[in-house]
């Protein structure tokens, strides 16, 4: 596939002043092809967490510009991001994804609710379909597993087909089994439907479904690796003593 | 301790000043109150005290005061001679005073007519020797003392409204005499004020006084001087003596203080009005402070289960959150105080400016005054954090610690039931012992009610949480229609937590509970007198004094006679209205009721339809007509004897004839004309009614009976349209009035609901943050927060409503003795203007909801502002 669906160019992110002082990124660049499922790992406090945030148009970065497609995100106001986030990105955090008060469907629609656009039927039941949660769309999220939530989450970030998925950690609270369902869902939609994911993950075999790896420490990029295999996932994390 | 309550204070600060706020209000509201009813008193008694200065010993009728007025006699003027000649009285000076004089301006009004303070006839002599002072109340500022017939002076305040001098001719209209003219020849001032109270003065040589009030020959009372070196109560039995059994003499210091005591009284009404809108302000305001600190508690639940946790007893954390609320307590109470001098100053100036002047003396706060209202603030935040307090203490450690929501609801929900209607009962049963009861001895109905409904308010409060679920519904279900995803939302964060939701609404509930008690009583008022008028008033045109006034105000006889003379005038009749006092209980314990009394002439009843009629509705001499009420009150039926008490003539008995009823009609109690005129002393009409010749129309008729009566701008000639208008704007004014005095009470509920919303944004601060990052731009998140507040409003404005409605039906049942026929709901405006509009029911429910969203503006655009990933990032 052709040209990234998402950079960042010499990223810095700085959090606090003086003592307390952070430097999350520290002049980041990276690309994101389309059609490409990327994980990212690395050791905790490597600024993953951030770059996401950051990627998504959920924060500001320091200095540096990030792009979605052509779109300079530091160029966009709050509306012109909201409507961004709502129609051309999903994110899956790693907790507390979705709305309490409202249903499962409620949740998975939310974003084309947002918009006031039209439920895609025939899309929606094979989202939902292939996740698992054609009887769970009534129950509220206290009603769910922690499974459940997270695949009603993803399936809230496929319905309204954005270019890029972002997902913080989004199997790090599943058993492998459920783990194990979500990320086939995830790797199925970039095979089927050109899906540009990016994935923060911990774990080597998550990090097997993936088509790359990138590897953060100290928020800068020190690695990358295409084609990944839990096991050289493991070799490499250990060399980068994590 | 007191270090983790300061921090917990300090913490939630924004949060807490919204409570602090609503004790302050409260509490400002009952201290201003107190602190100028009080300067007005100090007023008083700083005037009766002067008055009285150089009076030895006062003489006056016994005065016996009921609440539609008291019924003083006057005395003979012979008493005056009779006393002059007791053994130490150096001189007397006797006076009179009385109602029924109006002054007229340049252009023919009266002056200051309307709601304003009344006008006196006095008589003001020139003191017979230098060192004695007629009557302290005036000095002569101007001029010399009237003198004669033709002669007469004014208060200063009334001269400079009219644009009198001294010299001045001054038109007047007397209810006796009609209209004259008079010279001016002096003013008066009252210890250099121009006015008292606003009341107007128009003061006569004592001759003329008395027959300006058609009293020849008698007096009020007198002033007497005691010979130098007599010692004041030694004098007094010798002068008793001398005394009809109905008069009294007493010192002039016990006079003052009698005096000033009557003003007290009669200025009680005022006060306890005002001062039980402060208190429902500051009751609404608990109900605020209550929810503040429930949330704040429940928000900081796991804080306090991790104090348990290290080790703090359930005592402790319970010391913790009552301190905080002392706390509170005290700053709001105090700055309260502040806020009530304030108010104080406030009414102190406005009323001036409706033309109400009183005395005033300085700000007087009395230790109660700072008493009452650092208690009153202290104690409701203490009560209101009390129950929230020990939930805190009483947590379950883990459970709070794991955030677990709270044990099984079904056995919770049983026992708010049983709590729920056990109460509403006893509240229930104090609203209808009030209403219908005996009270005998004790407390006033108005107390009982005052409990019932205060009561039934808390069960409503326990109970609402049960209904919020299908209210918010409904109410949420229209929002979403209307407005999509935002109402959604907003109708499902209503819902989360009833609990919260019906105690924001309950403060919003008691305030437009009592907006809609006053409309349905307005609306039910409203409706008698237009079934009244139209059905009950068959006269073309009836002539009455113009304005508000209490039903005995009168005018001159020869109005009604001129009247007769004209050609146009089919026929008329006359009523005169008068105060009296009915024997209900002829037992050794007499029991009394006040009444009115109208003087009927025998074709009355073909003017005004009395409703149930037994028996005749011509009273001849010595014969009466009882109005059902008061015959069944009496125990009295056609042929029995009754007991009536006047003002002049003390105990008369008249023989039942007839039992008839209806505000139309002659009263409440009608005799023949004659025997009222020969009770009451004088004769003067109350209303005329006239039928016009076949042919000529009520408008026209009214143009020529206008013409007519141009001389006396204090009548009015009315046909029916115009006198239901005239009920109609009455009416209105009535209700504006006591909305202007709610609307401090509906905006302490409505801070209610900011405060619950800004909480509720603090909780949910990852949520909305969450929606924010899955595309929620902040116009659809300020709507979110705004709606939610209209969907809890309007919650309360349906329990509000509905609750009104029912008091208004309870209290109309109770008033229905009064003639109050129709119950009338009025959910629509009764006339396209804005007080025809205000009188709604259905326009409150949607102005609550519209109140919802102006007052969640606030919390509303904290959610707005709120940056994405610092609202994930939290917690
Ligand atoms: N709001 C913030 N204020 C200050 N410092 C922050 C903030 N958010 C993150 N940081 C710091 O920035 C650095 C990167 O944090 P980030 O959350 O991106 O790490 P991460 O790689 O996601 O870690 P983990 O694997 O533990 O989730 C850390 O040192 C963290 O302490
Ligand atoms: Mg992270």
């Amino acid at each position: 596939m052709s040209g990234p669906a998402a950079r960042a160019e010499g990223v810095t992110k700085v959090y606090g002043w003086g003592d307390t002082r952070v430097t999350a990124l520290d002049n980041l660049s990276i690309e994101f092809d389309q059609g490409v499922f990327t994980a990212v790992m690395g050791p905790s406090g490597s600024g993953k967490s951030t770059l996401m945030h950051c990627m998504a148009g959920l924060d500001s970065v320091t200095n540096g510009s990030v792009f979605i497609g052509d779109m300079e995100l530091s160029n966009l106001n709050d509306r012109q991001l909201t409507k961004l986030r709502r129609e051309q990105i999903g994110f899956i955090f790693q907790a507390f994804n979705l709305v309490p008060t409202l249903t499962a469907r409620e949740n998975i629609t939310l974003p084309l609710d947002l918009a006031g656009s039209k439920v895609d039927h025939s899309w929606f039941d094979s989202v939902v379909e292939v996740l698992g949660l054609e009887d769970r769309l009534k129950h509220r999220p206290t009603e769910l597993s922690g499974g459940q939530q997270q695949r009603v989450a993803a399936a809230r970030a496929m319905v309204s087909r954005p270019e890029l998925i972002f997902a913080d950690e989004p199997s790090g609270n599943l058993d492998s089994r459920s783990s194990t369902d979500l990320l086939t869902f995830l790797q199925q939609a970039v095979q089927d439907h050109a899906q540009t994911i990016v994935m923060v993950t911990h774990d080597a075999t998550a990090a097997g479904y993936a088509d790359s790896v990138v590897f953060l420490s100290d928020g800068k990029v020190v690695d990358t690796m295409d084609g990944p295999t839990p096991e050289r996932v493991l070799d490499r994390l250990k060399s980068l003593e994590y | 301790m007191l270090r983790v309550s300061l921090k917990g204070v300090w913490a939630h600060k924004i949060r807490l000043v919204l409570t602090a706020l609503a004790i302050l209000l409260g509490v400002g509201l009952i201290t201003g109150v107190y602190i100028y009813t009080d300067t007005i008193r100090k007023g008083f008694d700083q005037i009766f005290v002067e008055a009285y200065a150089n009076t030895d010993i006062a003489i006056s009728s016994e005065t016996e005061t009921g609440p539609v007025g008291g019924l003083e006699r006057y005395l003979d003027e012979g008493l005056v001679a009779e006393v002059d000649a007791i053994e130490g009285v150096a001189q007397v000076f006797p006076f009179i005073q009385g109602q029924g004089v109006d002054v007229l301006d340049n252009e023919g009004e009266v002056i200051g007519s309307g709601f304003g303070p009344p006008t006196f006839v006095a008589n003001l002599d020139a003191p017979k020797s230098i060192d004695a002072v007629n009557r302290d109340w005036f000095e002569l500022a101007e001029g010399t003392y009237p003198m004669g017939w033709d002669e007469m002076a004014l208060d200063r305040a009334t001269a400079n409204l009219g644009g009198f001098t001294v010299g001045s001719t001054v038109s007047i209209l007397s209810n006796l005499l009609g209209p004259m003219e008079k010279t001016l020849t002096g003013v008066v001032t009252f210890r250099g004020d121009d006015t008292i109270g606003g009341t107007g003065w128009v003061l006569f040589d004592l001759a003329t006084a008395q027959e300006m009030l058609g009293r020849q020959d008698k007096i009020s009372g007198a002033s007497i001087q005691v010979d130098a070196g007599m010692v004041v109560d030694e004098v007094i039995p010798s002068i008793e003596s001398v005394l009809p059994e109905d008069a009294v003499a007493r010192s002039g210091q016990d006079a003052a203080e009698a005096d000033a005591a009557d003003i007290q009284t009669a200025l009680s009404f005022f006060t306890v009005f005002l001062s039980a809108f402060g208190w429902i302000a500051l009751f609404v305001g608990s109900f605020l402070i209550y929810n503040t600190f429930r949330i704040v508690v429940s928000q900081r639940s796991r804080e306090l289960a991790l104090l348990r946790a290290l080790g703090a007893s359930s005592r402790q954390v319970l010391s913790i959150v009552l301190l905080e609320a002392a706390l509170i307590g005290a700053i709001g109470a105090v700055l309260g105080l502040g806020f009530g001098v304030a108010i104080a100053l406030l009414i102190q100036t406005a009323l001036p400016a409706l033309g109400i002047e009183l005395p005033e003396a300085g700000l007087t706060i009395l230790p109660r005054t700072v008493i009452v209202g650092l208690a009153a603030g202290l104690v409701i935040t203490l009560l209101s954090a009390i129950i929230p307090a020990r939930r805190a203490s009483k947590v379950e450690v883990m459970s709070a610690l794991r955030d677990d929501p709270a044990g099984p609801a079904g056995a919770r929900n049983l026992r708010r039931i049983i709590t729920g209607l056990t109460v509403f009962l006893l509240g229930l049963a104090a609203l209808l012992f009030g209403l219908f009861g005996d009270t005998g001895s004790g407390p006033s109905p108005v107390v009982y009610v005052g409990i019932g409904i205060g009561v039934i308010f808390i069960a409503m409060f326990i109970l609402s949480p049960l209904i919020a679920q299908p209210v918010t519904n409904i109410i949420g279900w229209a929002l979403e229609r209307f407005s999509g995803i935002p109402g959604r939302l907003a109708r499902r964060n209503a819902q989360r937590s009833p609990d919260r939701s019906a105690a924001t609404a309950a403060a919003v509930m008691i305030s437009i509970t009592l907006v809609a008690l006053a409309a349905t009583l307005t609306g039910s008022i409203r409706g008698t007198i237009n079934d009244i008028i139209s059905n009950d008033v068959v006269a073309d045109v009836t002539v009455q004094p113009s304005g508000l006034n209490d039903p005995t105000t009168s005018f001159a006889p020869v109005v009604a006679r001129n009247l007769a003379d004209l050609d146009i005038v089919e026929d008329l009749s006359r009523l005169q209205i008068g105060f009296v006092r009915l024997l209900v209980d002829g037992g050794p314990e007499e029991a009394w009721t006040d009444s009115f009394a109208g003087g009927v002439e025998p074709n009355l009843a073909e003017f005004a339809i009395p409703e149930s009629v037994e028996g005749t509705l011509k009273p001849e001499s010595g014969e009466v007509i009882l109005d059902p009420a008061n015959a069944e009150a009496a125990g009295v039926s056609i042929g029995d004897t009754v007991v009536l008490e006047f003002q002049e003539t003390g105990r008369q008995s008249f023989t039942l004839v007839g039992i008839a009823g209806g505000a139309a009609w002659a009263g409440t109690i009608g005799i023949a004309r004659d025997d009222w005129i020969a009770n009451y002393g004088v004769e003067q009409d109350s209303a005329v009614y006239i039928k016009a010749v076949d042919g000529v129309s009520a408008e026209e008729l009214k143009a020529v009976v206008e013409q007519e009566i141009a001389e006396y701008p204090n009548l009015a000639a009315n046909t029916i349209e115009d006198l239901q208008t005239q009920a109609e704007s009455q009416l209105n004014g009535l209700l504006n009035f006591i909305l202007a005095l709610l609307a401090l009470a509906v905006g302490i509920g409505m801070l209610g609901v900011t405060n619950t919303m800004a909480l509720s944004v603090f909780e949910r601060t990852r949520e909305i943050g969450l929606l924010r990052a899955v595309g929620m731009n902040r116009r659809t998140t300020r709507w979110m927060v705004r709606l939610e507040a209209s969907i809890v409003s309007m919650f309360g404005a349906v329990l509000g409503i509905g609750l009104g409605i029912f008091f208004g039906w309870a209290l109309i049942r109770a008033l229905e003795d009064l003639g109050l026929s129709v119950f009338l709901i009025p959910w629509l405006p009764s006339s396209l203007t804005i007080s025809g509009v205000l009188g709604s029911l259905l326009f409150w429910l949607f102005a609550t909801g519209i109140l919802g969203v102006a007052f969640a503006v606030y919390p509303a655009r904290r959610a707005a502002r709120m940056k994405v990933i610092e609202a994930i990032a939290h917690l």
